[in-house]
């Protein structure tokens, strides 16, 4: 077992018991360590930020599961799968894309996950950027390398946003709703943004960054002026704080889970749940700086279907479309 | 002659077994060459008779979905996808190369846009731009030519 492993699986006895005191004794025969090298791991976990108490004669204890993001807090609480590790965790970056584009160049592996509490320069589309707060939002990206020919790519952009969007719903009680083609809103005002890259060679993929931004813990009042009409966070809208390391752990699951299905043949399915969340389809929309129309459809490519003022049917792949409230 | 004219006579070649005509009427001389169908592509309207500019020539060529020609040692850069063409990595800043920029093998050449995907497109080939065939924001094609790349050798 590696130290890493080790501290993981320590980690996880005190989340399991959060608010309990478990013995010296207890913890060194679970782990199988002496009771000095249990003492050397737990100064270890202190100093990278967890709360763990020490009780003279009785033992150690955590009350409660952190709001922390550090490796330990989150290899605890994820499954063993394979999106997740491994797991780059940092205090400040540029941007997670910029350093999974790095990473990816280098030969980081498929399920690499870059995680960072504040982003100096965050990306959205066009230079634009990403409102990044330290330590209340995620901001990650994920690293993917499916075997697939580029023009197949587009159709993960739906999957992303599905899954994101499924948490939010299944986990959370909120009301989530996807607008085309991956951000996804609560009450037509966006709590998520998905920016992807990828590079290819002779047709076929080389790798996918899956870079998201999901605003968790900015309290209603915290975007800035100019966002803050249209922004809005999980806590906003679900009137608490959630645990941001726990939500990590459920997103990659079910990006995992939605890829699995993907990549082994149910597509339609991706679609499916996109198209039964969304609130695109059937409204007014604007695009094309001005032109309006209606979205009618998404092909099974992803291009959105619009049938513009005086008739004529428009497929569109890239660029902005505006719901007109 | 005027337009008309012209056209009734282009018309009418058409319709003859002729498959060129030459005439000068008050000192204007007039050649019209009948285009042969040829099954160039599945998409292709070919016309009864065209005008070429040479200096656009792969512009006009592109429109009509013609394979057009391009100088034989040039790198032909392609779209790998469907998507939305961009020069620069945001609107404010400048584009990643111009006509008659060196650029290194690997070096960025421009993003395609697709579902907000960004593909970053670089050049397999260090060598000159010698041409940049699409404007920016415009939407391209799958396997639609971008940039003529001289590669040093």
């Amino acid at each position: 077992m590696s130290t890493e492993e080790r501290d993981t699986l320590l980690v996880a006895l005190f989340f399991e018991r959060a608010g309990n005191v478990i013995s010296g004794e207890e913890m060194s025969r679970r782990l199988g360590i002496s009771r000095v090298a249990l003492h050397k791991r737990i100064e270890y976990l202190r100093a990278q930020g967890l709360p763990i108490l020490s009780l003279p004669r009785r033992g150690y204890t955590i009350k409660e599961i952190p709001d922390l993001l550090i490796p330990p807090v989150y290899l605890a609480l994820s499954k063993i799968g394979r999106l997740g590790r491994p797991y780059h965790y940092f205090e400040w970056v540029d941007s997670t894309n910029r350093v999974a584009m790095e990473l990816a160049r280098s030969g980081a592996p498929h399920g690499t996950l870059v995680v960072a509490e504040t982003q100096t320069r965050g990306r959205g589309r066009l230079g634009r950027t990403w409102f990044s707060p330290k330590g209340q939002n995620l901001y990650f990206t994920l690293i993917l390398r499916p075997d697939i020919p580029v023009l197949e790519v587009p159709q993960l952009t739906f999957l992303v946003s599905v899954a994101i969007t499924e948490v939010v719903r299944e986990r959370l009680h909120l009301d989530a709703l996807i607008k085309w083609p991956n951000d996804v809103y609560i009450k037509k005002k966006k709590v998520a943004g998905i920016l992807m890259e990828m590079e290819s060679r002779d047709k076929r993929l080389l790798f996918l960054l899956v870079g998201v931004g999901l605003n968790v813990n900015t309290p209603l009042g915290g975007f800035p002026p100019e966002i803050s009409n249209r922004a809005t966070s999980l806590m906003a809208e679900g009137g608490k704080r959630y645990l941001r390391p726990q939500l990590l752990a459920w997103l990659m699951e079910a990006i995992e889970k939605w890829y699995d299905r993907f990549m082994g043949g149910c597509r339609e399915e991706v679609l499916r749940y996109w198209r039964e969340h969304n609130f695109t389809l059937g409204s007014p929309v604007q695009f094309e700086g001005g032109r309006k129309g209606w979205a009618i459809g998404v092909t099974p490519q992803g291009a959105l279907l619009i049938r513009a003022v005086g008739g004529s049917i428009i497929s569109k792949e890239a660029g902005d479309v505006e719901v007109v409230k | 002659m005027d337009t008309r004219e012209l056209l009734e006579l282009v018309k009418a070649l058409a319709e003859m077994p002729v498959d060129e005509l030459e005439l000068e009427v008050e000192g204007v001389r007039l050649r019209i060459k009948k285009a042969i169908p040829k099954p160039v592509s599945e998409k292709v309207e070919v016309p009864s008779a065209s005008v070429s500019v040479p200096s656009v020539a792969h512009r006009v060529a592109q429109d009509v979905g013609l394979s057009p020609t391009f100088p034989p040692d040039a790198v032909v850069v392609r779209s790998p996808i469907v998507g939305t063409f961009y020069r620069s990595p945001s609107p404010d800043s400048p584009p990643y190369v111009e006509i008659g920029d060196i650029v290194e093998k690997g070096q960025t050449l421009c993003i395609i846009e697709a579902m907000k995907i960004m593909n970053e497109i670089e050049s397999e080939v260090k060598g000159e731009i010698l041409d940049i065939l699409v404007e920016n924001a415009d939407s391209v094609e799958y396997g639609q030519p971008l940039f003529l790349v001289k590669p040093f050798s």
